[in-house]
């Protein structure tokens, strides 16, 4: 069951090809021959669950303090989006061990 | 016994020999490579033997297309398998990967440039229902249902009823298929496959690679009657060459197990699969060289057809095997698919249940309703 | 192959003929005398390729009966596939189902390029072959003047490369030309013909599913230079609208990837190679969203974005 306390991981990050342009981020992943697009704080989120494995609620509360000033429920949202989207596209997976 | 094209073979057992070929010779050979499905592998093969770019002008491009299709597929099963994975990472479920799946998870050579990306599995049967419930909740749906038709009907229930899986599934987004089986021959066939035995035979996949772990494979001996029971059972022998060849590398890799052949032998005799056993042995060694040792060759005679069908069998399989060049006429290809169509359709049911497959088939016919 | 008809003709009847398209060779067979007669009205320029010349394709285009072949005639292309993706068609269109055919094979086994599904033509900075020409790319959605901005631009001294796939080498970036004959359809035919004249373009083929359809054959000094490369400088998204006073509209960065992403037919299929090229290019080219009102405001855009891109 997947929830705001699952781990998330990004599996093989060597196989994930980046360009920058501007402010967003082209990403390309060997595994699946596909190509993504991401915006800022979706790249954001990527690299801070390719650092270790993080759920929800410690993203939400981490990209809070990071972001001062942003409207914490419009953040908590745009997470959960980010999450949901990244898990479709197979980018990240769910940890094993919590 | 008619052989395959003579081109065509070396390039599917001695590529490193296709050299001096004039442009003429290798346009022939490269369209057979391709129509018979293993241009991707001999591309790659090629490449291997080294020099390819420098063969005649204008190939390589050919060959670099078919090189990059065949490891775009690979990529694509892979890539399947990982999505599979994610629907039941937190069930306890046997998953036993079948066919391409299989080669690919367990390392057979006959992996490189195979083209399919379609998936199969094999779960007990009492998962069945639970596993297509869970592929449907996450984005998979019905092939029929894609298609635009509507799904259940006869066809449908043909399926779960008579044959070995449930209806095939796509997937929405990546559009690739998915067969779910819970045996490997159909229950009405007159030879069945203890599906039990099956599963309780399978092994752990051994590998680096993250989206392999955790998923089982058919024992050696299983693995390759079941390709054999797919190419002289199940289907079409038409269009089937890249299943000998797939047969043809598991005999070489398998072959130097110890005691493969005996189990091999053993195994079929069990699951009453002699009969295509012997064609398969019979077929590989003859049209692509397949190390067979004639130890095996001779155990498998006990499963032969009488001497008239087996001289029939040897008059059609090479003709139905080898793609015929577009500008060379290819009348006994078409007679002899035709001929083997039949056969496997007898094969496959009771003659009384053919009988109501072909009535039910005939009927919509008439109805104006579109056949499967 | 204009100057050997008989031959051509008898090759074509035996399935022999083999012909050049860019980097490709073709084989091809019909014993159908109306497309043969069609085929050489239309390819008549191109190159033949000799007996020491791979063919990368093959292709038979015969009634689909015996029957069919004199009464309600009807035929079909063959290209040996065990799925075959060809429908018949009436004997009147026959040149349609070898076009097709030929596209298909070349849309779908091809992927030693990256193929674009666009136009493209290019001016020689000069006659020595050692010089990159440097090439314009038009893509976007079908029915937006794709075509008919190709064609303008091919009859006003650009080499024509491309009306349908445009070729792209992964290693060195460079396009390939691949000169077919440009389809034109219903309107924009009366607007080409007053404008070229009736001898370049092939006879009406009327009632395909997209209407009225004629070629409009390849200039010969394209199918001359049909082996020289040229370097991508500008991508443009061309989109007629009636009455516009002119708009240009500069696109970058991951826009501009997505853009050209979107245009190419085979990116899928390549994965890395792709990846790598077309990012490649979004930092090297100049892209453009070009809204336009006539073929002649079309063309001076594309010249005047050329000249600024130098």
């Amino acid at each position: 069951m997947l929830d705001v306390s699952t781990l998330w991981h990004v599996p093989e990050p060597d196989s994930l090809v980046w360009r920058s342009f501007d402010s967003y981020s082209l990403l390309f992943n060997e595994r699946s021959g596909n190509t993504h697009v991401l915006d800022p704080l979706s790249r954001e989120i990527l690299d801070l669950l390719q650092e270790a494995p993080r759920d929800e609620t410690s993203l939400v509360r981490e990209l809070t303090s990071l972001l001062e000033g942003q409207d914490p429920e419009a953040l908590a949202g745009a997470v959960h989006e980010a999450l949901k989207a990244f898990d479709t596209a197979g980018l990240i997976f769910p940890a094993y061990h919590s | 016994m008619k052989g395959l094209p003579a081109d065509l073979k070396t390039l599917i057992v001695s590529p490193q020999s296709a050299k001096g070929w004039s442009a003429e010779r290798w346009s022939r050979a490269v369209y057979l490579a391709q129509s018979g499905g293993v241009l991707s592998r001999v591309a790659i093969d090629l490449a291997a033997a080294g020099g390819r770019a420098e063969l005649i002008p204008g190939l390589e491009g050919s060959l670099l297309s078919a090189e990059r299709n065949g490891a775009q597929s690979q990529v694509r099963l892979s890539w399947e398998m990982d999505r599979i994975k994610r629907v039941f990472w937190d069930r306890d479920l046997k998953i036993v990967l079948l066919k391409g799946a299989a080669y690919l998870a367990a390392g057979i050579p006959c992996t490189r440039g195979r083209l399919s990306s379609d998936i199969d599995i094999l779960v007990a049967k009492d998962e069945l229902a639970n596993v297509e419930q869970a592929l449907l909740d996450a984005g998979w749906m019905s092939a029929k249902e894609k298609q635009g038709e509507e799904s259940g009907g006869y066809d449908d229930e043909y399926y779960r009823r008579w044959m070995h899986e449930i209806p095939p599934l796509v997937n929405n987004e990546r559009n690739t298929v998915i067969d779910v089986h819970h045996t490997i021959l159909p229950p009405t066939g007159r030879v069945t496959a203890d599906a039990v035995e099956l599963l309780g035979q399978a092994v752990p996949v051994e590998s680096e690679l993250r989206e392999r772990q955790g998923y089982y494979v058919l024992c050696d001996a299983d693995m390759f009657l079941h390709s054999v029971v797919h190419l002289f059972q199940d289907g079409e022998i038409r269009g089937g060459l890249r299943d000998l060849v797939d047969q043809t590398e598991m005999i070489g890799h398998f072959g130097e197990r110890a005691d493969f052949w005996d189990r091999l032998i053993a195994r079929a005799e069990v699951m009453g699969l002699g009969r295509p056993l012997f064609y398969s042995l019979r077929y590989a060694s003859a049209l692509l060289d397949a190390p067979v040792p004639d130890s095996a060759l001779k155990a498998s005679q006990r499963f032969g057809p009488p001497l008239p069908v087996r001289l029939l069998m040897d008059m059609l399989v090479p003709r139905a095997l080898a793609p015929v060049y577009l500008f060379e006429s290819n009348h006994g290809a078409d007679i002899a698919g035709e001929l083997l169509y039949i056969r496997s359709h007898w094969l496959r049911m009771p003659p009384l249940m053919l009988a109501r497959h072909l009535a039910i088939k005939a009927w919509r016919r008439i109805g104006g309703e579109k056949t499967a | 192959m204009q100057e050997n008809r008989a031959q051509v003709t008898r090759d074509l009847n035996r399935g022999k003929l083999k012909f050049k398209v860019g980097p490709f060779v073709a084989r091809i067979g019909t014993s159908y005398p109306l497309l043969q007669r069609d085929f050489l009205d239309i390819y008549g320029g191109y190159p033949l390729a000799g007996p020491d010349e791979f063919a990368h394709f093959n292709l038979k285009v015969d009634p689909v009966s015996l029957l069919r072949r004199w009464f309600k005639p009807k035929v079909i292309a063959d290209g040996g596939f065990i799925a075959s993706p060809f429908v018949p068609l009436p004997g009147d269109l026959s040149i349609l189902a070898l076009e097709m055919g030929l596209n298909w094979q070349v849309g779908t086994k091809s992927d030693q390029y990256l193929i674009y599904h666009s136009g493209v033509v290019a001016r020689d900075t000069g006659p020595d072959e050692g010089q990159p020409s440097r090439a314009v790319l038009m893509a976007g959605e079908s029915g937006a003047g794709k075509s008919t901005l190709t064609a303008g631009l091919a009859y006003s001294g650009w080499r024509l490369f491309s009306d349908e796939f445009a070729l792209m080498d992964t290693d060195d970036l460079l396009l390939y030309p691949y000169p077919r004959p440009i389809s034109l359809k219903n309107q924009s035919i009366n607007v080409m013909v007053e404008r070229l004249g009736e001898e370049v373009f092939s006879r009406p083929f009327l009632n395909t599913i997209k209407g009225t359809i004629r070629y409009l054959k390849v200039p010969a000094e394209s199918l001359r230079q049909g082996h020289r490369p040229a370097q991508l400088d500008l991508v443009v998204f061309p989109n007629y609208v009636e009455g516009s006073p002119g708009h240009i509209e500069e696109f970058v960065g991951a826009e501009a990837f997505a853009m050209l992403r979107g245009a190419s037919v085979n990116s899928d299929r390549l994965g890395r190679p792709a990846f790598d090229a077309i990012s490649e290019l979004v930092g090297r080219c100049r892209f453009y969203g070009l809204q336009y009102g006539s073929l002649d405001m079309a063309i001076k855009m594309v010249e005047d974005l050329m000249e600024e891109t130098r």
